[in-house]
């Protein structure tokens, strides 16, 4: 199947304006901006000082470090999480490691997102101000509509970090940070899964219901730490969960992604067995290898001069 | 030249503009006075040898207390540790006897009178003095590793992972470096950066140039290709021989300078050399070209047309990096930290093979007006995320996470 209406573009039409947040402001109000909504909440934000000039980055993982206490120790035991929050956003941020200049060509930023395994690139103007990010949403919108004739299976991870359901919240969000994922399918003990739980999905639930305020009057962060001992990851995961199979094409998984609004599918048999998951960068990059690159820039960047077989 | 300040970090602001200069001076502020220290395993020769020439008076110009110390070591020590560093960045058929693991913690045990490490952070870079940490006394302990670790000898990574689990946490150049294996402590990612002001990367008279190529026999007035790498059978300077021979069969006259030097904790690097000065025989339009200084590599770099990186492995790239400062496409693999750097079609070329290689130089030798413009966007995509203040950047908010104060703290 070909798509349609899909014109040439150029870089700041894939472009989007992104979110952002100041890098003096409170890491409190970084945490609003990451899990303020659940279910709508952005993964990431880019660090910008008053002039929207870049500064750096923070991600929901980020934030879950810093409340585990893997980044932020030093002055979390000195201050305590209340004076922790109050700390400049800057400090807890990374320098962002994926910044283009909004001059390339948008195939440039497709290269780069393929080549590098990354969704997310930011692009700037002259002295690094923000133009607008580009990540994995604006080339699934591209390619909406599409069938690739490449299976889900064959482009999936097959190596799942997974939860269950009466596991302490505290352990999971650890495996999370540790395993450097953004999102724990929850399985049953026969590996049927059960639900879902993201990074965002464990801030909205921090944030939710006083739980926020119980966690601004703690003075170390043993008390978020307590906190996430006692509850567990049952009162924070996603019950209803949007999954795939494998023999399924990635333009229906993309559209899937597309149409629920989540940045990953877990990939189930028959039997809703768990084998395997797909991100949004998987649909992108297994495309590009499978099809080729230029087949994915075409796609994305150009008139469709072809069907895909 | 200093700063009226006398603070160095001024003499870069032309190149990251106030604010990013101001940033940094907030972010040392909540550092200032901690005591940091660096060890390696050579103070010449390769990439750390570099960030940390560069680092650390930038970091003790700032207010920070930053030493840089050396461990020393003999030749059994140093084919030790270059078996150790092949083995994790994946060559499988390393053998490690248990009387070279002796040496290794003996030598490494022997250093540890002979160097200060009273420090607030103590960052060990690879392989070579890892296992210090069995001798901590206090501060906080980062393995700052430089190499490739995506696909580890197995039983050479247990018995690192062993020293490796005893540290507070860890540092790798690329996210996917760091082993699944190693949980409960803070890891973090930091890329690895060039110094636009050293004389590795400073800009250069046109005299200055000519000097240089002159004292190397280089005719300016031929096209040049080159790699500046290492010695090492990782680097595949066979194979940027292989890709220039190919190339000069349609561009004659062709000239090749192979960079490299020697340091002296890579016991390999002779060897190779002499692998490769077999291959280039009496072949005087091939200039191999060892131990120069950093400004004499500046020079070779600046007049490449094309720069080569044949590397199957590399910790970053930072060769790759300097060659796009200087506004040459690169033509490399995909090794590191490379495709982060070199964006297929953009800022160089991504090919798998020296055919390829020499197909993609030859097409550019031939149309200057490309090199030029892919030469010019590698130039302004360095200079966005691979210079030495964003690294600078980088560790000061990793120094913040481990012993940083808050302000008011530090004003009481």
């Amino acid at each position: 199947m070909r798509a349609e209406g899909r014109g040439v573009c150029r870089l700041l039409d894939l472009a989007r304006a992104g979110h952002t947040v100041y890098r003096s402001d409170p890491l409190a109000v970084g945490i609003s901006m990451l899990a303020g909504k659940r279910g709508r909440s952005p993964y990431r934000a880019a660090v910008v000082d008053k002039n929207m000039r870049l500064s750096g980055e923070l991600s929901g993982r980020r934030i879950l470090e810093v409340l585990l206490g893997y980044r932020g120790a030093s002055i979390a035991k000195r201050l305590g999480v209340r004076g922790l929050l109050r700390e400049p956003i800057h400090i807890f941020a990374d320098e962002a490691r994926h910044v283009l200049h909004g001059m390339l060509p948008p195939d440039a930023v497709l290269h780069y997102m393929v080549e590098n395994k990354t969704g997310y690139v930011m692009i700037v103007g002259e002295a690094r101000v923000l133009k607008g990010v580009v990540d994995e949403t604006n080339v699934l919108e591209r390619l909406s509509g599409v069938r690739t004739y490449v299976k889900v299976g064959d482009t999936m991870s097959r190596e799942v970090f997974t939860a269950r359901a009466g596991e302490r919240l505290l352990d999971a969000s650890r495996r999370m940070v540790e395993r450097r994922v953004r999102r724990l399918p929850i399985v049953s003990r026969g590996g049927r899964l059960r639900g879902i739980m993201t990074a965002t999905d464990i801030l909205c639930y921090i944030l939710d219901t006083g739980k926020y305020a119980e966690l601004l009057r703690c003075d170390t962060n043993v008390g978020i730490l307590e906190l996430m001992e006692r509850e567990k990851v049952g009162e924070a995961m996603t019950f209803k969960v949007v999954t795939i199979g494998p023999d399924e094409d990635l333009g229906e998984a993309a559209d899937k992604m597309l149409e629920h609004d989540v940045s990953g599918l877990p990939v189930v048999d028959h039997s809703g067995r768990l084998i395997g998951i797909l991100s949004r960068i998987d649909v992108i990059a297994g495309l590009a290898k499978l099809k080729g690159l230029h087949t994915l820039v075409e796609l994305v960047c150009g008139e469709p001069t072809h069907e895909l077989t | 030249m200093s700063s009226p300040s006398g603070r160095i970090i001024d003499e870069y602001e032309p190149i990251i503009g106030r604010s990013e200069m101001q940033e940094i001076l907030e972010l040392a502020e909540r550092v200032h006075g901690a005591r940091i220290i660096h060890v390696n395993s050579t103070m010449y020769g390769g990439g750390v040898a570099e960030m940390l020439r560069s680092l650390v008076p930038l970091a003790n110009s700032l207010g920070l207390k930053v030493k840089w110390e050396v461990i020393e070591g003999d030749d059994s020590f140093f084919k030790t540790t270059k078996s150790i560093h092949n083995a994790l960045q994946g060559n499988m058929n390393i053998e490690i006897s248990e009387e070279m693991w002796s040496h290794y913690l003996e030598v490494n045990e022997g250093n540890v009178r002979k160097l200060d490490l009273e420090g607030d952070v103590i960052l060990i870079h690879d392989p070579q003095p890892l296992p210090l940490i069995l001798h901590r006394r206090g501060g906080v302990w980062v393995w700052r590793c430089h190499v490739d670790m995506s696909s580890p000898h197995p039983d050479v990574w247990a018995r690192i992972r062993e020293y490796v689990l005893k540290y507070d946490a860890l540092v790798f150049s690329l996210e996917r470096y760091a082993p699944g294996d190693v949980l409960g402590k803070p890891v973090y990612t930091r890329f690895p950066a060039i110094d636009p002001l050293s004389d590795k990367n400073r800009s250069l008279s046109v005299d200055e140039i000519l000097r240089v190529l002159e004292r190397y026999d280089v005719d300016p007035d031929r096209p040049l290709i080159g790699q500046v790498a290492r010695f090492d059978p990782w680097k595949r300077p066979l194979d940027a021989l292989k890709a220039y021979r190919l190339a000069r069969e349609k561009i004659p006259g062709l000239q090749m300078a192979m960079v490299g030097s020697f340091a002296h904790d890579d016991p390999e690097g002779e060897e190779w050399y002499r692998k490769v000065k077999e291959e280039v025989g009496d072949d005087g339009d091939i200039h191999l070209l060892t131990n120069l200084k950093d400004v004499e590599v500046n020079a070779v770099q600046r007049s490449l047309s094309v720069a080569l990186q044949m590397s199957i492995r590399e910790g970053f790239g930072l060769s790759v990096t300097e060659a796009l400062w200087k506004e040459v496409p690169v033509i490399a693999r995909r090794a590191g930290g490379i495709p982060l750097q070199v964006i297929d079609g953009f800022t160089g070329f991504l090919i798998e093979s020296p055919e390829e290689a020499a197909e993609r130089a030859v097409y550019l030798i031939k149309r200057p007006w490309m090199a030029r413009e892919l030469g010019a966007r590698g130039h302004d995509h360095v200079k966005r995320s691979f210079i030495i203040t964003k690294l600078l950047k980088d560790y000061l908010r990793m120094h913040i996470d481990l012993v940083g104060l808050a302000p008011e703290i530090r004003i009481r």
